[in-house]
């Protein structure tokens, strides 16, 4: 069975077949802009978490790290009611395309990202700040500084975030309809290729999901090598 | 330089600080001494601005400590932490905040490393440094601000002998060409006294009498006299001459109410001025031209029945004079 999907992936590539092209492209598309929007805010909220005390501060990182275990199916599920024609924005017609996947995925590695920043920022040496402000650096500027020394571990928030986006399959299935050429995406051809009993496809596809997220690790800790040169 | 009033800094219900009143004055290397604990750290960062206190004001070149301009006032921590990037970058950051252009930048970073004896260094990470490095890169890193003042904590913690020497000699030189005060505060009495031109102490959090007793500046004469910026000649025993710092240690000075004939070259006459009970010494402080701290036995201080405002005779010997 490896052997035939080792040898579908190359027969698949060397045909230059558009409909896998296709696939990969929507998982590539709907996770990176998922992963950008829940990064633009996630990285923002989760420093904020680190370097400012409020009340019920320690209850809503209870409540995030809580939601790190959420199955994608129920938040699939939540989101399916209110996108639906009955829900609050069916309105938008959203659902079934790429943009509710979009709206699900970035719900579900939205937590990661605020979970991973925070820790990263947390074990940041509070000497930064101190050393930062001494040297002139106002509020910016010192964040700045803070940020850049949590850097690694902000990336591989952003790499997690990533990666449990593209490998989710409940949300795809669930808010896209898997439509071939609109929503169909790795995972959902997945599970469509082994209900369908086309083994040897699904795993070539599985393959190629896991050779792009060890790619990107990969790059990761490349950088992260060069860096402590 | 510094005058703090009624300074209060607690930590929940523990009062880590508390000094009624404090001048510290400008064109010094001062000393803050103390042992662990003292409340030096905080001190500190609250002259530093960095950190604020509970209660109290802090005037800074006669305006608050918050109305400092960035970069005129720079704490290096004991430890000095480094950005976790190029030397070069490291000493780049304060420059950055101040929007210097970049071929200033470039030139002042080259000149600063010459200064610190780092040059070559510019391109390694700042945290692959040595303990003596990394210090020399934290007074670089506040050099090249042109800042006002630069306060130390404990420079010395976990530094060898060699890259202790090193270190006094960069702050001297500094102080000196580049005019920059400096703050140190450690419980490296040696390197505090050999390094100090001012000095004051701390205990509990509290000013306590200054145990960095008789630290006085001045020059060495070509007689080999020493003469105190405030006119005060003493004789030494010394070959070095120019300018320089001399301790003499109060147990090593004799009081007495007439002129002994004794073998003791530096023999003055002065005022009592202040008288300090502790449990099994007192401290008497006599005005010969400059104030000079004497420890006698409270059994003496009963037989010779000093009081405040006696004419007094103060006598040590040449070899009492420790001379940096």
């Amino acid at each position: 069975m490896f052997f035939d999907a080792f040898e579908n992936i190359f027969l698949i590539i060397s045909s230059g077949s558009t409909d896998l092209g296709i696939i990969v492209w929507i998982s590539l598309e709907v996770t990176l802009i998922a992963t950008i929007i829940a990064s633009v805010f996630g990285i923002i909220i989760g420093f904020i978490l680190a370097i400012t005390e409020f009340k019920f501060k320690q209850l809503i990182i209870s409540i995030l790290n809580t939601s790190l275990a959420i199955p994608t199916v129920v938040i699939g599920l939540f989101l399916y009611g209110l996108l639906s024609r009955s829900g609050v924005f069916g309105n938008f017609s959203l659902l079934y395309t790429k943009t509710a996947i979009i709206i699900g995925q970035t719900v579900l590695i939205f937590p990661i990202i605020i979970t991973f920043v925070h820790s990263a920022i947390k074990a940041v040496d509070p000497g930064i700040e101190k050393t930062a402000r001494s040297l002139g650096a106002g509020r910016y500027h010192t964040s700045l500084a803070i940020m850049r020394e949590a850097k690694f571990g902000v990336m591989l928030a952003i790499i997690a975030a990533f990666g449990r986006g593209i490998s989710e399959v409940g949300i795809s299935m669930m808010l896209g309809g898997n439509i071939a050429g609109y929503t169909r995406n790795m995972t959902t051809t997945i599970a469509l290729e082994h209900n369908k009993g086309d083994f040897s496809l699904a795993l070539a596809v599985g393959l190629i999901l896991l050779i792009i997220t060890f790619g990107i690790n990969m790059v990761f800790h490349y950088i992260q090598r060069i860096n402590k040169r | 330089m510094y005058e703090l009033k009624n300074i209060l800094k607690t930590y929940g219900t523990k009062t880590v600080l508390s000094i009624d009143k404090l001048i510290i004055k400008d064109k010094n290397i001062t000393a803050i001494s103390g042992p662990n604990g003292s409340g030096k750290s905080t001190l500190l960062e609250i002259l530093a601005g960095i950190q604020k206190p509970t209660e109290g004001q802090i005037q800074f070149k006669n305006k608050n400590i918050v109305k400092r301009k960035p970069g005129q006032v720079i704490i290096i921590l004991q430890n000095p932490i480094m950005f976790n990037t190029s030397v070069y970058s490291n000493i780049a950051f304060g420059l950055k905040v101040k929007k210097t252009d970049k071929k200033t930048i470039k030139q002042k970073i080259e000149a600063v490393l010459v200064l610190v004896n780092l040059n070559g260094f510019a391109k390694q990470n700042a945290r692959t440094l040595s303990g003596g490095e990394k210090q020399r890169l934290a007074i670089a890193r506040a050099l090249v601000l042109e800042p006002d003042i630069i306060l130390m904590d404990e420079p010395t913690s976990g530094l060898d002998v060699q890259a202790k020497e090193q270190l006094k000699k960069t702050i001297k030189t500094i102080h000196k060409d580049k005019k920059i005060d400096f703050i140190i505060a450690s419980h490296d009495t040696e390197f505090l006294f050999q390094t100090a031109t001012d000095a004051f102490s701390l205990l509990n959090g509290q000013q306590a009498p200054v145990s960095v007793e008789n630290l006085f500046s001045g020059v060495i004469n070509a007689n080999g006299n020493f003469i105190i910026d405030s006119g005060v000649e003493m004789t030494l025993s010394t070959f070095k001459r120019g300018k320089a710092n001399i301790l003499i240690f109060p147990e090593n000075i004799v009081l007495s109410k007439h002129l002994l004939k004794s073998s003791m070259t530096n023999v003055f006459k002065g005022e009592v001025i202040k008288l300090i009970k502790f449990d099994n010494e007192i401290k008497v402080w006599v005005d010969i031209g400059i104030e000079l701290c004497c420890k006698i036995t409270p059994i003496s201080l009963k037989k010779m029945q000093i009081t405040i405002a006696d004419n007094i005779f103060v006598e040590f010997k040449a070899t009492a004079i420790k001379v940096y």
